[in-house]
């Protein structure tokens, strides 16, 4: 019994782990438009793409943070980093999850694709 | 004066809703709680929901227990409790078990009101060289976990493959909530199904006094101390980390380290408060949620939450031995197997409604990782690698 419980729960963990890690490397939230970004999803990730209208940067000795201003078409957000930017970059995909920050909604990046 | 009875009262009400549960974990509380904010904050004010949410989060604090020992179906922060607690359970005394927790989470309210005013001093001064020594920290206590080990490469196969399913499941983007099913799986239905397959009898449970002898009291209370105030300065890390550095401080028994989980539990909530105010930065959902409440989360904030702490705990200690003498008076009595099978089927159909489809994956990886974990007969806490080896790969990555 023993035996069987560990044969099966080591293929059933294989056979998860190595889905998980197909849909980690291919599946992506759809683009949402900024506009479209509301409190409601708090707390999700999700994927906008825009131009870099700002870029500050911020070095401490703690950490390295990267704020963009991404625009797109009209309407723009704040993106925060939690590393370092080629600054050459102007457009961008970005992959974040949705937060507050003194009452305003903004993502915080997890990747970040330079498109141009 | 009268509002803030209202929202002690309510707090006390949702948090115990929330907290009898199954694998309901107070951080996605806290996020349906700041969605509608606004609703709320249309009859109410900041603070008056500021109140309410810490009431709920103790309140929640205490009752968790009660499904991690007597169904099986923990969250993150009561995870490590399960085995212990349902030890206890087959020897019919998990009625004992919650008593410890209970005490544990009372002894965790005081501590954190007397070390408050210390912890205020000294964390603007210690949080920027811990933030730097942290994943070092996590590096040695995982290695200590898996060198005391008897079966060390078993140790070693469940640490890092829960870390990877850890760092899988964090970063998968189209799940949302993903602790939810990883740690529904690591813990809970991995247990539920061994429980189902074994086909468990639970006894007839005994309501009596379990006797823990002073020393190992302290021990339990000086290593909460450490190791919840260390995590209280740190992001990514929580309860469950706090009681993974304990545990590889000092071996302790079973009756120790479930006293030591309730004062974690507790004592790393109400240090988030702390937290919030004397670095300003909150350190669990919920310190997130009042912070964005109380942008200018003052001292006399900070003293008010404590004191309103202070008198909740008293009110859900007294709640959640009420709540455990009929969950042991009752246990006995229903078909134990079918009750596993029931919550096993509840958490697979919880599971995509909170975490969408792709959580099922999260869910059976980590069932099959805590069954092996029971299988080759190795600690469960060497499944808290899904938590602390995607921290120590952000600091390094």
């Amino acid at each position: 019994m023993q035996k069987r419980l560990f044969q099966i729960s080591i293929i059933t963990l294989f056979v998860s782990l190595i889905i998980l890690t197909i849909f980690s490397l291919t599946l992506e939230p759809k683009i949402t438009p900024i506009s479209k970004i509301e409190r409601k999803n708090l707390d999700e990730f999700i994927k906008i793409k825009g131009r870099i209208e700002k870029i500050t940067k911020i070095n401490t000795t703690h950490e390295n943070i990267t704020i963009l201003k991404i625009r797109d078409k009209i309407y723009t957000i704040e993106t925060i980093f939690y590393k370092d930017l080629d600054s050459s970059c102007n457009d961008v995909e970005i992959i974040g999850k949705v937060s507050e920050y003194e009452n305003k909604l903004q993502i915080e990046a997890k990747k970040i694709k330079c498109l141009k | 004066m009268l509002e803030m009875i209202l929202a002690v009262i309510i707090g006390i009400i949702a948090g115990t809703i929330t907290g009898l549960i199954p694998g309901l974990h107070i951080n996605l509380v806290s996020l349906l709680l700041f969605v509608s904010a606004g609703f709320f904050l249309e009859f109410t004010t900041p603070i008056i929901l500021g109140i309410f949410i810490i009431t709920m989060a103790i309140t929640h604090s205490f009752l968790d227990f009660l499904p991690s020992i007597f169904l099986g179906a923990p969250d993150e922060a009561t995870a490590l409790s399960v085995l212990p607690g349902h030890r206890f359970l087959l020897k019919g005394q998990g009625y004992g078990a919650i008593k410890l927790t209970t005490i544990g989470c009372f002894l965790g309210v005081i501590i954190a009101f007397i070390i408050t005013p210390l912890f205020i001093f000294l964390s603007p001064h210690f949080y920027p060289y811990l933030n730097k020594i942290i994943p070092f920290l996590l590096i040695f206590i995982s290695i200590l976990l898996i060198i005391k080990e008897n079966k060390k490469i078993p140790a070693l196969f469940i640490f890092l493959f829960s870390g990877i399913l850890g760092y899988l499941s964090l970063n998968l983007t189209i799940i949302k909530q993903p602790l939810f099913p990883l740690f529904t799986g690591l813990f809970g239905s991995s247990l539920l199904t061994i429980s189902f397959i074994q086909n468990v009898k639970i006894p007839k449970q005994k309501i009596k006094k379990i006797n823990i002898k002073k020393t190992e009291t302290v021990t339990g209370i000086l290593s909460s101390i450490f190791s919840s105030s260390l995590v209280s300065f740190v992001p990514g890390i929580g309860a469950s980390q706090a009681a993974a550095i304990s545990a590889s401080i000092k071996k302790m028994n079973e009756k120790t380290f479930l006293l030591l989980l309730g004062i974690i539990n507790t004592m790393v909530m109400i240090l988030s408060f702390v937290s919030l105010y004397s670095i300003n930065k909150p350190r669990t959902g919920v310190a997130v949620f009042v912070g964005k409440l109380l942008p200018s989360f003052s001292n006399s904030n900070l003293w008010t939450f404590l004191i309103i702490a202070l008198i909740v705990a008293i009110i859900a200690l007294f709640l959640t031995l009420f709540f455990a003498k009929i969950f042991s008076k009752n246990i006995s009595k229903i078909k134990y197997k079918w009750l596993c099978l029931g919550i096993l089927i509840f958490l697979f159909i919880l599971t995509p409604i909170i975490s969408g489809p792709a959580s099922l994956l999260i869910l059976i990886a980590g069932t099959s990782l805590g069954i092996l974990t029971s299988v080759l007969g190795i600690r469960k806490i060497h499944m808290m690698g899904a938590l602390i080896l995607p921290v120590i790969l952000f600091y390094f990555l």
